[in-house]
């Protein structure tokens, strides 16, 4: 396989990381391990307890490194590393926010009800709380989110893997789809742990090496700080907190309360607390105990993680200066320019201190992150299918090893449609958000519902069913209504560029007068790139069928090509649009123009009008080449609907998700809340070990202090609260 | 966990651990003595961005590191040996 790497490699036009043999046989016995994990597993799972909860023997450590481990993918080391160089030291607030708070808060409060009610799965908790309804309910849509999560982690490994090692997609995603099948097929849920617990401490051992001789060449950390500062770079980037008084006063545009409120409770809650794919680690512990314990381990390597990826992604401002000939755009504008973008950070600083064999350890961590994001995701979704879905629904009563088979096809027909997601995927802008815009969707209405069952007796079954329905309606009226142009989105984008061959002969060949008229607004350089594009090519893509166009990788370099020449087009021609009415009774002499049209460009506009007038003309005389002006974007966030949701209109995604899940949240409660004020409750003895205060907690007996979750909940708490300050 | 398994998951970690330590550290000891293209062009550079890469090259990284992953991956081997269980 090492061979096959290395010509693979050696095709690429430019890469960032050039890996010597040593780097491919370090990847390759990776592969040899995982996979001899697997099948040495198999024989420990015959029942279905085994397969899909590991038997629930874990010990805390296994259960608690796992747990952690299932999070800590390559798209998070990557993506928070980008953030950090980005944005500065907030990024930190993925951690200290985002997380530890939540996982502190599963350990002690939420653990104990999971556990003791020996549940298999969180909608399963529904079922036992609630009714059947809530559990289905949940089970669908937890499967499908299961799904849409491994495919974009599939898609992004393949892409990272192309982009910096220049490894074809195709290799990328058939090799580690079909080593994550073969692992979790075999082994089930405790071949997923275990592989978890071997890419801990991949990730720790290569990728620590990073800070550590970063740290070293700028000669300590006040010093990296003091080199930060010095950079001018407009905002406070080495503070956690003193820039978030309002969303306009720093990068990310950030608000403290949509911090603290959207991401710190709604988000990382229903992320920590429900996400049954973080939940399945710890419940599968052998005892309450354990479970604890695990959950606060994971809580504390947790508030580690930022060592390994927000110090890098500062390292990236003090080390990769201007001044060293470095310079960080935006991932768009990247695609367009070609530049570096901010998420190239870290491959980056790993050629940079990374030598032979220890750069085939960080790329064996990256993908030893992704595979086992991977196969957490699988074996989630293998064990929510079977309990509840395929059981409840299908196949009530069937013998146990029918469950386990089913469990195992899951696990191969689940990487199966990842695979078809991961090129569904290609078509969202950013793929962390992204993320983050599934957890909205169908995490935060489930939080709502099973913290409001854990804690409040009188909730009812039709309260949880209704809770949940009314909170994922919510969210997803959110995730429109921001994307949603009522008049159409005026200036032109990248999109609205659509038959580039046409486009080619209009601007370069034509005679017309409208075409020489628009040639004549862009700048040499945008019509030396339009001339120089292989057109052709694009003709005989277009020609392929429908399914190969779908399945065939990209050539990301050819795409870059392309998104350059039409940003450089978009640029011109929007200079072009904003500035003076396109039309003139010569220039659309041969234009079948409608009459309002036509009245209306007689007539002229202004502003905005101005601008959505010429995208009309435009349009009307090129139909196949200028897209009409898109009322619903995907990628695009509008302002006037962002202030609305999230305070401010220069909310992005990552801004308009968290207020978007605070009022996903409210929502649910507030539903809950009022349907079960006039629906009946269970009864008590129905939900005594489902329900805070009803009954207590069973006594484990004595155990030493050192074994008491409480005061290690205790300890990580004040650290948290200790970095945050000194960070203020 | 561990006690229900013939192989315990630290002994698999060891066993990688130490596999990777040997062959990172002996990388490295073989590219101190013979070192890459890039490498003797980098530490032949007078650019600023190359002098301080090349302090970063003269630490050897490889060579201690993969020492320290041999150190690490023997001690989870011998710990968590299967076969010292059995006997």
């Amino acid at each position: 396989m090492s061979h096959w790497l290395l010509l693979a490699a050696s095709e690429a036009e430019k890469t960032i990381l050039q890996l010597a043999p040593v780097d491919f046989v370090v990847i390759g016995i990776y592969f040899v391990v995982v996979l001899w994990i697997g099948f040495y597993l198999k024989k420990s799972t015959e029942t279905s307890e085994d397969f899909f909860m590991a038997g629930r023997k874990m010990s805390a450590w296994i259960a608690g490194l796992s747990f952690i481990s299932a999070n800590l993918s390559s798209l998070e080391t990557m993506g928070w590393s980008a953030m950090a160089t980005q944005y500065g030291m907030i990024a930190a607030h993925a951690y200290f926010i985002g997380a530890i708070p939540a996982i502190l808060f599963l350990a002690v409060v939420m653990m104990p009800f999971y556990y003791i009610c020996k549940t298999h799965s969180v909608p399963g908790y529904l079922k036992l709380r609630y009714n059947e309804g809530s559990r289905v309910l949940a089970g669908v849509s937890f499967t499908f989110m299961t799904v849409l999560v491994c495919g974009a982690n599939m898609f992004a490994m393949a892409k990272i893997l192309n982009i910096i090692l220049g490894w074809p997609m195709e290799m990328s995603i058939w090799v580690s789809s079909i080593t994550v099948a073969i692992y979790v097929a075999l082994g089930g849920l405790l071949s997923a742990v275990f592989n978890e617990v071997v890419q801990f401490f991949l990730i720790w051992l290569g990728t620590l090496l990073v800070p550590i001789l970063g740290l070293i060449e700028c000669g300590g950390w006040n010093k990296m700080i003091d080199r930060i500062n010095s950079l001018n770079l407009g905002a406070n980037f080495t503070s956690l907190w003193s820039n978030l008084g309002s969303a306009n006063d720093n990068g990310m545009h950030v608000h403290w309360a949509g911090l603290v409120f959207g991401w710190g409770i709604a988000i990382s809650f229903g992320y920590w607390c429900t996400d049954f794919l973080q939940v399945q680690r710890v419940m599968a512990a052998k005892s309450l105990r354990s479970a604890s314990n695990g959950t606060i381990i994971g809580a504390a390597f947790k508030m580690l993680v930022p060592l390994i990826v927000t110090v890098p992604g500062l390292l990236g401002l003090a080390v990769l200066t201007k001044t060293m000939g470095w310079h960080f755009v935006g991932e768009e504008e990247a695609a367009i320019t070609g530049q570096y973008s901010y998420n190239d950070v870290l491959p980056l600083l790993m050629a940079r201190y990374l030598g032979p064999g220890l750069l085939g350890l960080g790329v064996t961590a990256m993908v030893a992150g992704f595979m086992s994001g991977m196969a957490g995701n699988i074996s989630a979704f293998a064990t929510v299918w079977t309990y509840d879905v395929y059981r409840p629904l299908l196949v009530r009563n069937a013998k146990d090893s029918h469950y386990v088979a089913m469990g195992r096809w899951c696990s191969i027909i689940g990487v199966v449609i990842a695979i078809g997601t991961a090129y569904v995927v290609m078509h969202f802008s950013n793929i962390l958000t992204f993320f983050h815009t599934l957890v909205v969707l169908f995490v935060v209405p489930l939080f709502g519902v099973v913290i409001l069952g854990m804690l409040w007796k009188q909730a009812t079954p039709r309260g949880g069913f209704w809770g949940l329905t009314v909170g994922t309606i919510i969210s997803f009226a959110i995730f429109f209504f921001v994307r949603w142009f009522p008049g159409g989105h005026e200036t032109l984008m990248l999109d609205d560029f659509h038959d580039m061959p046409a486009i080619q002969k209009t601007l370069v060949q034509s005679d017309a007068p409208l075409a020489k008229y628009l040639a004549s607004h862009l700048s040499p350089e945008t019509k030396d790139k339009l001339k120089a594009l292989d057109c052709e090519r694009i003709r005989q893509e277009e020609s392929e069928p429908w399914a190969k166009r779908f399945f065939r990788s990209p050539d990301w370099g050819f795409v870059k090509k392309i998104a350059g020449v039409k940003g450089g087009l978009a640029n011109n021609l929007n200079a072009l649009i904003e500035k003076e009415s396109i039309y003139s009774s010569e220039r659309f002499a041969d234009v079948d123009l409608s009459e309002d049209l036509l009245k209306e460009a007689q007539e002229g506009a202004t502003g905005k009008n101005l601008i959505r007038l010429n995208r009309r003309l435009l349009h009307a005389a090129y139909p196949a080449e200028f897209g009409a002006m898109q009322k619903w974007i995907m990628s695009k966030i509008n302002p006037t609907y962002a202030e609305i949701i999230a305070t401010s209109p220069k909310a992005d995604q990552m801004g308009v998700n968290q207020f978007a899940a605070f009022w996903t949240l409210l929502a649910t409660l507030g539903t809950v809340i009022m349907v079960s004020l006039f629906s009946r409750p269970k009864p008590d003895e129905e939900l005594g070990d489902l329900v805070y205060g009803l009954k207590p907690l069973p006594d484990e007996g004595p155990c030493p202090w050192y074994e008491r979750p409480g005061l290690w909940a205790l300890a990580v708490l004040a650290v948290l609260i200790a970095v945050n300050i000194y960070f203020w | 966990m561990e006690e229900h398994q013939q192989i315990p998951l630290w002994f698999f970690i060891g066993v990688l651990l130490l596999i990777y330590g040997v062959m990172i550290a002996a990388a490295g000891v073989y590219y101190w003595h013979f070192p890459t293209q890039e490498i003797q062009k980098i530490m032949a550079s007078t650019k600023a961005a190359d002098i301080a890469q090349s302090k970063i090259i003269k630490l050897h990284a490889g060579v201690w590191w993969g020492a320290l992953l041999t150190a690490i991956g023997a001690i989870y081997c011998l710990r968590f040996n299967p076969m010292k269980k059995k006997r």
